[in-house]
């Protein structure tokens, strides 16, 4: 069974690699830093052992069938007792030994074939490391007559063998030092640069951590801010003191989404209040009527009117529940659709008729200024309740003797129809709620035979049909609502199974 | 006793007043807020029930203007708003009692009976007046157990007396908390209902618990 992966962390992943980067290039700039000084140390030393070759390949001379070489006090006999004793050895091609300094004894030093000149590590005669520098020279010669043997100690003859052509003749000399005090020094900067390198890498660790938990700090206030808004508190805001330009894009996007969870909620809960309160009234009238009918049985005339009364109020709440069910059914986008083209007139006029009664007792007059034969693509039946939705409402809160003007016609994009009527009560602030469900300007709910939900399902409705409802209070508190029929048909805002 | 319910539900205010009239209470009905607002400034009411969602004027404002006046009547508020603010708001505006629909009618009857004896200095509901006792919970009055079986108008009078005892009531005190404002009671309907009571209450030949004030009115010693 897998076991789940913990969550990523940003700053574990970043102080990672942030360290681990840092880390390699810290070890390859102190590798090339140690690089270039051990080959600089080293160099040193072979120019310091080819500088002692070049002297002492000067001071081997052939005069006549002899070598003399002259070998300084530092490569004599009691040199050899020093800390660092140097080492050279004289060579013919052949390797025959000519000539070596006192410090070898017995031994001899290695040479290296058909190379003219070399550096090189080997082992010393006396066991230690060392470094090796080759040079192959033609001796100079020397032909004046001078007593050779015996003047001087430090000088070393050799007598050539006579198949040797003289002219022609190369020496191979090797210059030896121990290279301990070189190895020891570059031990000590190893073992520094290590040091170093683990003393960066803890300061580089702990700076690399702060500066990511300081920068991540917006981050850590984005979220306990985020955390601390309490259900009840939707209106708090995220606030970070001079934020840094990711988070403030950040912190701008979630408070527009709190905006729009604050408005939600805000519709949720005016919603949930005003259905409670749609039902609570109907509830409290069925309870009084059925507990004071019950308690006094033998009244006709009450009783008659209780069950009258809990008649009407049955079918109030049938109708609510009813209209609730549409309104969710319209919302599901469950609406089988079936488009044709409708004569608008005709449509309004129909739509007129049936709120006739209501107006009439209102002694409203209709005023419909529709073009004849203007027609438009959609679902009559679904267009037929949007428009009697929309004329019921004109009828309902239109004060009485006023006029309900209908009007519209073609334009470039589609075809457009206005509802208008007097909303004297009406303000604009009260537009941003008109499709709320349950929503009535007066808050006393007194007239029950309207529910609030009629503006709503028209823009439910319309939204499934792909129409544009829009409303407006223009001057003198005329109510206008207006539908827009795009010529190209809008994909419904809701999905149609 | 009388009330005065302000509702601007039609089939509420029917049941109520129905009911709240079986009680034993004279009831005024009023739908709207401003109207509501005339009758109990000009009317002396035991108990008002006032919704808070009302046309043409809202219940808190009604309850403000009332008490801005210096009416002292209890107010209860019956509403369909059930939030906690909304009751804190309106007992701080000066209501003595806050009720969420739906309700219970019993419920709604013992609470209005508490501030009726609130009004009257009254802690117990029961109240013995000689050998009578004076229910005003049930409201019953009875001799030794035994219900007199009062009609809802002579309980009516006889709580009214009892609960101002001490103090003579005129008729037309009597009629002001006996009936409805829209009711129009003969002039003798008093005078007809003291002499019922007494009979009921055996004060035909001795010496009467409510006493006659001549020129002035009734009075319960």
């Amino acid at each position: 069974m897998k076991s789940a992966r913990p969550p990523r962390s940003i700053r574990r992943q970043l102080t990672i690699q942030i360290l681990a980067g840092a880390l390699v290039m810290l070890l390859v700039a102190g590798a090339i830093f140690l690089g270039v000084i051990h080959r600089q140390l080293l160099g040193d030393l072979d120019r310091m052992l080819e500088a002692e070759a070049d002297t002492l390949a000067r001071n081997a001379e052939r005069k006549g069938g002899l070598i003399v070489w002259d070998v300084p006090d530092t490569y004599s006999a009691g040199a050899r007792q020093n800390a660092d004793p140097a080492y050279c050895q004289l060579f013919l091609e052949d390797g025959a030994v000519v000539g070596l300094s006192q410090t070898l004894g017995t031994d001899d030093l290695p040479r290296l074939e058909k190379r003219p000149h070399a550096a090189w590590n080997a082992r010393l005669p006396d066991g230690r490391h060392g470094r090796l520098v080759q040079k192959i020279f033609h001796p100079a010669a020397d032909d004046t007559e001078q007593q050779i043997a015996g003047e001087d100690p430090r000088e070393q003859t050799f007598a050539l063998p006579a198949t040797i052509d003289q002219a022609s003749l190369q020496l191979v000399l090797v210059v030896a030092r121990s290279r301990e005090p070189l190895d020891a020094l570059l031990d000590s900067l190893y073992l520094a640069g290590g040091a170093v390198a683990v003393a960066l890498s803890c300061a580089l660790a702990w700076l690399v951590r702060r500066a990511i938990t300081r920068g991540l700090r917006p981050i850590e206030e984005i979220n306990a801010q985020i955390a601390a808004i309490a259900p009840d508190a939707l209106g708090t805001r995220l606030h970070i003191p001079a934020p840094p330009i990711e988070l403030a894009a950040i912190e701008s996007t979630v408070n527009r989404l709190l905006d729009r969870v604050e408005a939600a909620f805000e519709k949720e809960r005016r919603f949930s209040s005003d259905l409670a309160h749609e039902l609570r009234t109907p509830i409290a009238e069925l309870r009084a009527a059925c507990e004071i009918g019950a308690r006094w049985p033998d009244d006709p005339e009450s009783t008659r009117q209780f069950f009258e009364d809990t008649r009407t109020i049955a079918l109030q709440l049938e109708k609510i529940v009813a209209t609730l069910f549409a309104l969710s059914r319209f919302e599901e986008g469950k609406l089988p659709l079936k488009t044709q083209r409708i004569p608008l007139q005709a449509l309004v006029r129909e739509c007129w008729q049936h709120a006739a009664g209501g107006a009439e007792e209102k002694r409203l007059r209709f005023d419909e200024g529709l073009p004849p034969g203007l027609t438009v693509e959609s679902d009559a039946d679904q267009l037929e309740i949007v428009l009697r939705n929309l004329v019921d409402n004109a009828v309902a809160h239109s004060a009485p003797g006023t006029v309900v003007e209908c009007g519209g016609g073609a334009t470039p994009d589609g075809v457009e129809l206005r509802l208008v009527n007097s909303a004297h009560d009406l303000e604009h602030a009260d537009l941003a709620h008109v499709f709320d469900r349950f929503w009535r300007k007066e808050a006393s709910r007194t007239d029950r035979r309207h529910a609030g939900l009629g503006l709503s399902i028209a823009r439910t409705l319309c939204e499934v049909l792909g129409l544009d409802l829009r409303v407006e209070l223009s001057e003198g508190r005329r109510f206008e609502a207006r539908i827009f029929f795009p010529t190209v048909r809008r994909e419904p805002a809701l999905s149609i199974s | 006793m009388k009330l005065l319910i302000i509702e601007d539900s039609q089939s509420l205010l029917r049941s109520l007043g129905t009911g709240l009239r079986k009680m034993g209470y004279a009831v005024d009905l009023v739908a709207d807020g401003a109207e509501g607002l005339n009758f109990a400034r000009h009317n002396d009411y035991d108990v008002i029930v006032l919704d808070l969602m009302l046309p043409s004027m809202d219940g808190l404002t009604v309850l403000q203007r009332l008490r801005a006046l210096g009416k002292q009547t209890h107010i209860l508020i019956l509403s369909a708003k059930d939030q906690v603010e909304d009751r804190i708001r309106g007992l701080r505006f000066g209501a003595d009692d806050y009720m969420v629909k739906p309700f219970s009618f019993d419920e709604l009857c013992a609470r209005i009976q508490t501030l009726v004896r609130r009004r009257y200095g009254e802690k117990n509901p029961a109240i013995a007046l000689g050998g009578l006792e004076l229910n005003t919970a049930a409201r019953v009055l009875s001799r030794d157990g035994q219900h007199l079986g009062l009609t809802p108008a002579e309980y009516r009078l006889f709580e009214r007396l009892a609960l101002s005892r001490g103090c003579v009531l005129s008729k037309e005190q009597l009629i002001d908390a006996l009936h409805d404002s829209d009711s129009c009671p003969g002039p003798n309907v008093i005078e007809v209902l003291i002499c019922t009571l007494r009979k009921k209450l055996g004060d035909d030949g001795g010496e009467s618990l409510i006493k006659t004030r001549r020129g002035y009115g009734y009075c319960i010693e």
